[in-house]
C-alpha cells in the first residue's frame, strides 16, 4: 500500500450532497453551515471515526483531514499541507475568494459547462451507503487512476465551486490539476518553513519568497519538410514521440493538446530535461514562460475583463513566445547539410544506407550499395534475384543526404499507403485549438452565463472575472473527444478514402472537389453538438477552434498545404491550390451552404470562370438579376460582402460548382 | 579586411527591386521538389550584388524586404541532351509579380552604382529566373533601433549584424546559410532566420511589428 499522499484526493468529499446524507445542520444563525466535503462530521478532533469508520492511516486521508488542528503532530515532518494549499488555490484562483461574494444565491452543484450550455444534474452522491463505499474505498489507499475508475463520471459532473455562476469547472478537472501541481511542488526548492504553521486560512504572505515556479507553455513543431506523401507518416511519428516524453513528465505536463502543451516546473533543470528530451526527439520548441514565486502566481489578478490581464497560471499566457534551443548548435557546418532539418551535417544517404543495413541481398546487390553512388546503380550492378526487389526504390527515389536523426527518423516512418492507391484530388483537413482564443473565449461566455443567472449585474462586477486553468483542461478534455469523433464520422463516412495522419489531420481523396464541403459539413455537425455555445460568440471575440481545409490535386506537394494548415485563421479557411481562398466564420456555415445549394451547379461554375477572366465581371454576375429581378445567384449573392468578402464567394463557388 | 566607409554615420541607398520571376530555392528539397523562400537571404543579395559590382576587396551590405510577391509552381524536366532525354521532373516553386524594397548600405563604393541596373539574384537564372530591375528610390537615414521579428536571413556574424544596424539579439530564430569559400566549395554558417527577435532599424522588421 503506497502511503504518499495524493492532494488529487482533497475534494473529493465534494461528492457527497451532506445535506441528503443528514450530515450538514444550520449554523447559529439559522443558516445551512458550510458543507462539511471535508469529512468534518465524519471524525472527531482527536482522530476517532466510530460512526463512520475512517482509518486516517490511509494515504487519501492525509490531503483531506487538512483542517485537524492537530494534522503536524500526526505528520511531523510533512509539508503536505504547504503543497497542497498552494496548488489547490493556485489552480482554482487564489484571488476568486473575493470575487465568488459577488455572486449571491442558492449554490449550483452541477457544473454548468460554457460552452455546451449544458447543466449537469444530480451530481451528487446522497445516500449514507454510498458515502460509507465512499470512505471505505479511501480507506483501501486506492491511487488517483483508479479512483478515477470508479468516480470520474461524478466528477465530471460535480462543479468544483458551487456559487452561482462560478460553478463552470468540474471537480475532475479541478482535482486532478491540484494533484499535479502539488508534486511538482514537493520536489521545489522551499526555503526554512516553520511547519507548526498552517497555511490553510490562506495566509498568501507564508509563501513570500520561496519557492519559484516556472509555467510554461511548449508549441513544437518538427524540422522535418514533408514534401511529398511518403513523408506524411511523420505525423503519426512525432504524435508518438511526443506523447512518450509527455509520459515522462506526467507531473510537469498539466494539459497536452495537439503539439502544444502547459506545463508547470518546480526547477529550471526539470524545465530543460523536458526541453532536451524534445530536441532529442527531432522537435523545434517555441516556448513562452513565466517564472515566479508562488506567492507573485497567487496575488497575480487581472485588472481588467477585457482579457488582457491574466490571473495566477495563465500569466503565462501574456509573456513573449521564443524559439528554445536546449543545445548550443554548431556556429559552422561543413558540407553536406541534411536535407531534411538542414540543422546538421549529413552523413547518410537515402535510401542507400537504409538498403545496405538490410540483410539478404547478394553479394553483387551488397556490393554495388556499399560502393556506388545511388544515381549510379543499374540493374545490371544487382544480383538478378534482388533486381525486382530493388525495382521500386529505384524508380520511387532520388538520393537525399541525411544527418543520423533524420534518417532514424526516415527509417522508423511509415509512409502512409492509402495516398499511393488514390488518384485525382484530395483534401487535408486540420483542426486547430488556439489557446490565447480560449481564453478570450471563455471569458466571453463565462460572463454571460453570469449576466442570465444575475440579470442585475453591473459591468464593474465583471471585472476580475478570469479564466482558470481546469476550464481550460476541461476544454481540452473535450476537444480531444471532439476530434476522435471528427475522426470517427469522417472514417465512416469516406471509409477507405481517408488517411488519418494525427488526431488532428487528415487527408480524404475526393471524388469530387464538392466533397469538401461534405467533409466541412460533418465536421460542423460534430462542432455544434460539442462546442453550440462557441457559435454564439460575437465577432469581436474569435473562435478558439480552426478548421482548416486545404484541396488540391493528390499529386500537388504537402509541403505548401502546411504551409497554410499550420496556423490556421479562426474559424474555417479553405484553400484550393492555385485557385484561391475563402475565410469565414463557422457560425455563417450553414447559412453559406444554404446559400451555395441555391443556384445551379452551372450558374456557380460560370460565376468562377467569369471571374477568372475578369473581377469586375465576376462582381457583376453576382448581382445578376432574372426577367423577375431576383438575384440569379440568390442567397450567394446577398451573403457578399456582409459574412462573405468576393474571393471567399468566389472560392466556395468553384468548390461546389466543380463537378470533375 | 573590409574597408567599407559609411559616409555621415550609416545610411542606405534605397532601391525598388522588380522581378517577372524569382526562384530563391531553399537549400532544403524533397528530391524533385524545390520549394521557394519568401523572404532574402543577406547572402543571396550581397552575392548577386558582388557578381554586378565585383570589386577585389569592398563588400557590400545589404537588406531585401518584398512589398508583393505571388508564389508559383513549375513543372521543369531537365534535358539529358547526351542521351535526348528528358529525366525525371521536378517541380520549382517560384515567385512572380515581385515588387521588393533594397537597401544596400551607403558609402563610396556603393555610391557610385548606377541609378538603374540589373540584378541577378537566386536560382534557375539559365531558364530566365532572377533577372530583377533595380531602380534608386533615394536615401534612407536608419531611424532609432526598434524591437520587432526580423525580416530576411541574416548570418549570426558580428561584423554583418554591425554593419546592419542589428543591435540586439532578443530571441534568435536559428538556422543556416551557405558561405562560399575560396576553390569552388563552401560551409554552412548559423543564421538569424525571420521571425527572429531583434533590436534594429525598422527596414530590417516585419511591418505588423
Amino acid at each position: 500500500m503506497d502511503n504518499t499522499p495524493d492532494a488529487a484526493f482533497h475534494d473529493i468529499g465534494k461528492l457527497i450532497d451532506w445535506d441528503a446524507v443528514g450530515l450538514r445542520g444550520e449554523a447559529p444563525n439559522g443558516k445551512p453551515e458550510s458543507d462539511p466535503h471535508e469529512f468534518q462530521k465524519c471524525i472527531d478532533k482527536t482522530w476517532n471515526s466510530p460512526d463512520w469508520g475512517i482509518d486516517p492511516s490511509a494515504a487519501p486521508w492525509q490531503t483531506i483531514l487538512t483542517w485537524q488542528q492537530n494534522w503536524q503532530d500526526r505528520y511531523p515532518k510533512s509539508m503536505h499541507r504547504w503543497h497542497r494549499s498552494a496548488a489547490d488555490w493556485l489552480i482554482a484562483g487564489y484571488a476568486r475568494g473575493d470575487q465568488a461574494k459577488k455572486f449571491k444565491g442558492n449554490p449550483r452543484w452541477g457544473r454548468y459547462c460554457l460552452w455546451t450550455g449544458i447543466e449537469s444534474t444530480s451530481p451528487r452522491i446522497t445516500s449514507q451507503d454510498d458515502l460509507r463505499r465512499l470512505i471505505g474505498f479511501l480507506n483501501s489507499s486506492p491511487t488517483w487512476p483508479k479512483t478515477l475508475d470508479q468516480y470520474a463520471s461524478w466528477l465530471e459532473k460535480r462543479a468544483e465551486e458551487s456559487r452561482p455562476g462560478l460553478n463552470v469547472t468540474t471537480l475532475l478537472a479541478h482535482t486532478t490539476t491540484v494533484g499535479k501541481l502539488c508534486r511538482v511542488l514537493e520536489r521545489a526548492q522551499w526555503g526554512n518553513f516553520n511547519l507548526a504553521e498552517n497555511p490553510k486560512p490562506k495566509n498568501v504572505n507564508l509563501y513570500a519568497g520561496w519557492p519559484s515556479l516556472i509555467v510554461s507553455h511548449l508549441r513544437l513543431s518538427f524540422r522535418q519538410r514533408t514534401f511529398r506523401a511518403r513523408d506524411l507518416g511523420v505525423f503519426a511519428h512525432f504524435e508518438r514521440a511526443f506523447t512518450e516524453v509527455v509520459e515522462r513528465y506526467p507531473d510537469n505536463v498539466l494539459s497536452r493538446f495537439a503539439f502544444e502543451c502547459v506545463c508547470a516546473f518546480e526547477s529550471e533543470k526539470r524545465y530543460r530535461d523536458l526541453c532536451e528530451a524534445l530536441d532529442e526527439r527531432g522537435f523545434d520548441i517555441e516556448e513562452r514562460t513565466a517564472t515566479k514565486t508562488l506567492a507573485e502566481y497567487l496575488t497575480s489578478a487581472p485588472i481588467d475583463h477585457t482579457g488582457t490581464t491574466q490571473a495566477g497560471m495563465m500569466v503565462v499566457l501574456q509573456s513573449p513566445w521564443k524559439r528554445a534551443y536546449p543545445r548550443e548548435l554548431p556556429e559552422r557546418i561543413d558540407l553536406p547539410i541534411c536535407e531534411g532539418c538542414q540543422m546538421a551535417r549529413a552523413t547518410k544517404h537515402w535510401p542507400k544506407d537504409h538498403l545496405a543495413a538490410m540483410p539478404g541481398w547478394g553479394r553483387g546487390t551488397s556490393a554495388a550499395l556499399m560502393a556506388k553512388p545511388w544515381r549510379e546503380i543499374v540493374d545490371t550492378d544487382l544480383d538478378a534475384s534482388d533486381r525486382n526487389k530493388l525495382a521500386s526504390w529505384l524508380e520511387e527515389w532520388g538520393e537525399e543526404d541525411l544527418c543520423d536523426h533524420c534518417f532514424s527518423i526516415r527509417r522508423e516512418t511509415q509512409p502512409v499507403s492509402l495516398l499511393k492507391e488514390w488518384s485525382g484530388d484530395v483534401v487535408y483537413l486540420r483542426l486547430h485549438l488556439d489557446l490565447d482564443r480560449l481564453n478570450a473565449a471563455l471569458r466571453w461566455l463565462h460572463s454571460k452565463y453570469l449576466r442570465s443567472l444575475h440579470p442585475d449585474l453591473d459591468s464593474q462586477a465583471l471585472e476580475g472575472l478570469f479564466v482558470s486553468f481546469p476550464m481550460i483542461v476541461d476544454f481540452v478534455r473535450d476537444f480531444d473527444r471532439f476530434l476522435a469523433e471528427v475522426q470517427q464520422t469522417l472514417t465512416g463516412q469516406f471509409g477507405a478514402r481517408l488517411a488519418e495522419l494525427d488526431s488532428s489531420l487528415c487527408c480524404v481523396s475526393l471524388n469530387s472537389r464538392s466533397e469538401a464541403i461534405a467533409a466541412l459539413r460533418f465536421v460542423e455537425e460534430r462542432f455544434q453538438a460539442a462546442f453550440p455555445q462557441l457559435l454564439t460568440l460575437p465577432d469581436a471575440v474569435q473562435n478558439p477552434v480552426g478548421i482548416a481545409l486545404s484541396v488540391s490535386n493528390k499529386k500537388y506537394p504537402f509541403f505548401d498545404h502546411w504551409r497554410f494548415l499550420e496556423k490556421p485563421a479562426p474559424d474555417v479557411s479553405i484553400q484550393i491550390v492555385g485557385v484561391g481562398r475563402s475565410v469565414f466564420r463557422l457560425a455563417d456555415l450553414s447559412a453559406i451552404l444554404a446559400a451555395v445549394m441555391q443556384p445551379k451547379r452551372t450558374q456557380l461554375y460560370r460565376l468562377a470562370e467569369a471571374a477568372n477572366v475578369s473581377r469586375a465581371l465576376g462582381e457583376v454576375m453576382l448581382r445578376e438579376k432574372n426577367a423577375r429581378g431576383t438575384l440569379m445567384l440568390g442567397g450567394l449573392s446577398a451573403l457578399v460582402p456582409g459574412r462573405l468578402d468576393f474571393d471567399s464567394a468566389l472560392t466556395i463557388a468553384n468548390l461546389y460548382g466543380r463537378e470533375e | 579586411m573590409d574597408r567599407t566607409i559609411t559616409q555621415n554615420g550609416r545610411a542606405f541607398l534605397h532601391y525598388r527591386l522588380e522581378s517577372d520571376a524569382l526562384c530563391l530555392g531553399e537549400r532544403i528539397r524533397g528530391s524533385v521538389f524545390r520549394p521557394c523562400l519568401s523572404v532574402f537571404t543577406y547572402t543571396g543579395l550581397v552575392g548577386a550584388l558582388k557578381a554586378r559590382f565585383p570589386h577585389p576587396t569592398r563588400t557590400p551590405h545589404a537588406i531585401g524586404r518584398f512589398l508583393d510577391r505571388e508564389r508559383h509552381l513549375l513543372i521543369f524536366s531537365p534535358r539529358d541532351r547526351g542521351c535526348e532525354i528528358s529525366v525525371v521532373p521536378l517541380e520549382i516553386e517560384y515567385l512572380s509579380d515581385v515588387r521588393a524594397d533594397l537597401y544596400v548600405e551607403r558609402n563610396d563604393f556603393t555610391i557610385a552604382w548606377p541609378e538603374r541596373f540589373i540584378l541577378r539574384l537566386g536560382a534557375m537564372k539559365s531558364k530566365g529566373f532572377g533577372e530583377c530591375r533595380v531602380t534608386k528610390m533615394g536615401e534612407w537615414k536608419p531611424a532609432a533601433p526598434q524591437k520587432g521579428k526580423l525580416a530576411m536571413r541574416v548570418p549570426e556574424d558580428t561584423h554583418v549584424l554591425d554593419a546592419l544596424g542589428i543591435a540586439g539579439v532578443e530571441a534568435p530564430v536559428y538556422g543556416y546559410l551557405f558561405r562560399p569559400d575560396r576553390g569552388g566549395t563552401g560551409h554552412y554558417e548559423r543564421a538569424l532566420f525571420e521571425g527572429s527577435t531583434v533590436e534594429a532599424d525598422p527596414i530590417l522588421l516585419t511591418e505588423d511589428e
